[in-house]
């Protein structure tokens, strides 16, 4: 049974059968690129992802629709942006010392505050109106 | 007498092939037209390839004055595009939607007519 099953399945086409089925084939084929060459990609959205299973680097633009469809092979893919690392933690400001400290520090050398004290600038000094 | 007999035997086999040839377009014409649904009672329709550049879409039908109308459209596959000419109407290229329409129809015609008929 089976091998009467695969003999109807594997009959002899006639030679006027094997001619149209290659002309069918053909016609088709030629219909489908030129509808894509005068229509653009859109004439088939479903075309892209079938019609290239190869790598990238192994596209070639045919057709001249296929430019529209296929990426570049030079157009290289943008670079991956590395993440960007955590901020350093912030470390806590030391504690302001108290203002106390400030009131018992002794006069700064030069600009204490003894300011009544310092000896007039010499052509310019604070007793000029005196 | 030999060159009679041959020529006589040449012209039935081309006929033959000639015969034969129609039969499978009419064949293919019928897988054609199901393509576009069920056919509407009262309407003659055909959808086939002519040859490797030309597909044919001929539809008769019945209006409402009671004559008979038909109408032969073909499609002209050239590289770069496909021209559409009707009854007495200029050539035009095909539309976009029109375009999408005729490249599923004949998809699907390679697809049946080879599985069906020629395997």
């Amino acid at each position: 049974m089976n091998i009467l099953n695969r003999e109807s399945r594997e009959r002899q086409l006639d030679p006027e059968e094997s001619g149209r089925a290659g002309l069918v084939h053909a016609a088709a084929e030629a219909t489908e690129r030129s509808l894509l060459a005068g229509l653009g990609p859109q004439v088939d959205p479903n075309y892209a992802p079938h019609a290239y299973t190869t790598p990238a680097e192994q596209r070639v633009p045919t057709f001249g629709y296929a430019n529209n469809i296929v990426e570049f092979p030079h157009r290289a893919p943008a670079p991956t942006v590395a993440p960007v690392p955590p901020a350093p933690a912030v470390a806590p400001l030391p504690e302001a010392p108290a203002f106390e400290a400030f009131s018992s520090a002794a006069p700064l050398p030069g600009f204490d505050n003894q300011i009544d004290h310092m000896p007039p600038i010499a052509g310019f000094d604070n007793n000029q109106a005196a | 007498m030999f060159n009679i007999l041959n020529s006589i035997k040449g012209q039935h086999d081309e006929e033959r092939r000639a015969r034969r040839h129609r039969e499978l377009i009419r064949r293919e014409a019928k897988i054609g037209a199901e393509l576009f649904g069920p056919i509407p009672e009262g309407v003659r329709r055909e959808f086939f390839c002519l040859d490797e550049h030309t597909w044919v879409w001929h539809e008769e039908w019945t209006d409402q004055a009671g004559s008979r109308r038909a109408i032969t459209t073909r499609y002209d596959v050239r590289p770069s595009g496909v021209l559409k000419a009707q009854d007495g109407q200029p050539y035009r290229y095909v539309s976009l939607e029109e375009g999408r329409r005729l490249l599923k129809a004949v998809r699907m015609y390679n697809q049946r007519v080879q599985g069906e008929l020629y395997s």
